[in-house]
């Protein structure tokens, strides 16, 4: 029996050759060290900013009446709306944007739409709070997850503690010093959804829209191009897209951590598919033209 | 019977999706509380909707038990593992369901070791599939394809540290594909869906839908 020509058997190759390829190029660019550029992008520098601008807005705390310290709009709102799943990619972001905030003096109020992520939520700002030594109630607090999503977003708008009248571990909301003033979303600095899937998107047509907050997003790297139109409208200002976002935030706050950690195979990997799609696509037109050859009269068998 | 199956539902679809829309748009005091109360009761539905999904989830996979269809026992597993989970978060750690959840004991166990690393494995067995799916099928056939691929070759590249020690244009070019092109179709796109959601919106009010209502 005749053996398939070179190009031929190439294109049809057994996936587990690439599988393998992805291995052994995402553990090789784990033994390897090599430095590699991690510059920050503008929409992940809107997000550090917009930060920032709540570090000073705190900063100015002591220096105005204590009546209108309600009305400072200086914490933070996190909620991390994503699951285990998706962990590995989203996780780096919330612990960057939490840590960041609370060791610059932000407060941080943390919460979840998604069910599976409530634990997850609680163990990252503890870590962060951990980290800046940050006091549970008047630091930060951890609402926990609640159903409903979008109109639990409304709920939020309308009367803040309505919707959670107790933090994750049963406190009255009205109790704790960091959520004591907030009455609506409004009362927020700003606020930000990690976000695994539809999650963040809620919060811009049935939050933002409405109650007109500073709002700003981290997603998955599958989901960020859907971000950019609500970018140039305005309505997301600061956006860490996959896990090269939270890379570049970790670049930003000079805190590596797993998103750093993570360039390295990332970047081998996506090198691999290029150089995959450029080779497949080699063979294909090889394959073209040597098919072509066979079919012109005399063009052999 | 048809009073309670479709009269009924569709007087209160009606009507509650007439008084939400309405009180949205009114920013009186009296109007914003009973649009809060509307809210409060969504909310409470949405908890009853979980009870609904385990009752669908449950009687779907029976089936398949029953009638020992292709895959019967990954049916019986998903039936023994929902069991068991919650028996476990019932118990509570021996603090039993009335009381605060506890935060040590099987259910966190469960969390940490079962479904934290069975969702992780499922998503980057993602990388994968995508690196032998773009091996096999991105190919360059026609001119949109050749545009198509050129663009997410640079957007690849620019995504990740590894493009800008290339070159400074791959993050730069990728950045630009995302803010103009990928922006303005996704806009229209947008534009399209939410039209789509208002006009299923009304039907569903009108009476005109009335899939939601089921089968019989």
């Amino acid at each position: 029996m005749q053996k398939a020509p070179v190009t031929e058997r190439l294109l049809s190759l057994d996936r587990r050759w690439i599988f393998l390829l992805v291995l052994i190029f995402a553990l090789g660019a784990l033994v390897i060290e090599v430095d590699l550029p991690i510059v920050a992008s503008q929409p992940v520098q809107d997000m550090y900013d917009q930060i920032e601008r709540l570090q000073k807005l705190e900063a100015s705390r002591a220096s105005i009446p204590a009546e209108q310290q309600a009305a400072l709009r200086s914490t933070l709102l996190i909620s991390m709306d994503y699951d285990p799943a998706s962990k590995p990619e989203l996780e780096p972001m919330s612990l960057g944007i939490i840590t960041h905030a609370l060791c610059n003096g932000v407060k941080v109020v943390g919460m979840t739409l998604n069910q599976h992520g409530q634990d997850l939520g609680e163990r990252v700002m503890q870590r962060a709070a951990k980290a800046c030594n940050a006091d549970y109630g008047r630091d930060w607090a951890y609402l926990g997850f609640k159903p409903g999503g979008a109109t639990l977003i409304i709920n939020m708008g309308q009367d803040f503690h309505d919707a959670y009248n107790q933090d994750y571990r049963g406190t009255s909301t009205k109790s704790l010093e960091v959520t004591r003033n907030i009455t609506s979303l409004n009362s927020f600095g700003y606020v930000v959804s990690v976000a695994s899937s539809v999650f963040w998107e809620q919060w811009v047509i049935f939050g933002q829209a409405r109650y007109n907050f500073v709002y700003g997003t981290g997603v998955a790297g599958v989901l960020a191009p859907d971000v950019f139109p609500f970018m140039q409208t305005g309505q997301v200002k600061g956006l860490l897209g996959g896990l090269v976002g939270a890379a570049e935030f970790e670049s930003l706050i000079k805190r590596p951590g797993t998103a750093t950690a993570g360039m390295r195979p990332q970047s081998a990997v996506h090198l691999l598919i290029v150089l995959l799609v450029i080779f497949g696509n080699t063979m294909y037109f090889l394959d073209r033209r040597r098919k072509r050859r066979s079919m012109r009269p005399g063009g052999g068998s | 019977m048809i009073f309670f199956k479709r009269t009924l539902p569709l007087i209160v679809a009606f009507t509650f999706g007439i008084v939400a829309i309405v009180l949205y748009f009114i920013p009186h005091q009296a109007a914003q509380t009973a649009f809060t109360q509307l809210v409060n009761w969504d909310r409470i539905i949405a908890a009853f909707a979980l009870l609904i999904g385990i009752h669908s989830l449950v009687r779907m996979h029976w089936r398949k038990i029953e009638h020992k269809q292709a895959g019967w026992a990954y049916s019986a597993i998903l039936i023994a593992a929902l069991v068991l989970t919650l028996a476990i978060g019932l118990y509570n750690d021996g603090m039993w369901f009335w009381n605060k959840r506890e935060s040590a004991g099987a259910l966190p166990w469960i969390y940490d070791y079962v479904f934290k690393p069975a969702g992780a494995t499922m998503f980057s067995v993602l990388a994968f599939f995508i690196a032998s799916a773009a091996y096999r099928t991105f190919r360059a056939r026609t001119v949109p394809a050749a545009l198509l691929l050129t663009a997410a070759v640079i957007t690849m590249l620019g995504q990740v540290p590894l493009g800008r020690l290339i070159s400074h244009w791959f993050p730069d070019i990728s950045l630009w594909l995302m803010m103009v092109p990928n922006a303005a179709v996704k806009r229209g796109i947008l534009l399209g869906v939410a039209l789509g959601v208002i006009s299923t919106s009304l039907r569903i009010i009108f009476g005109i839908e009335r899939a939601y209502l089921g089968g019989d």
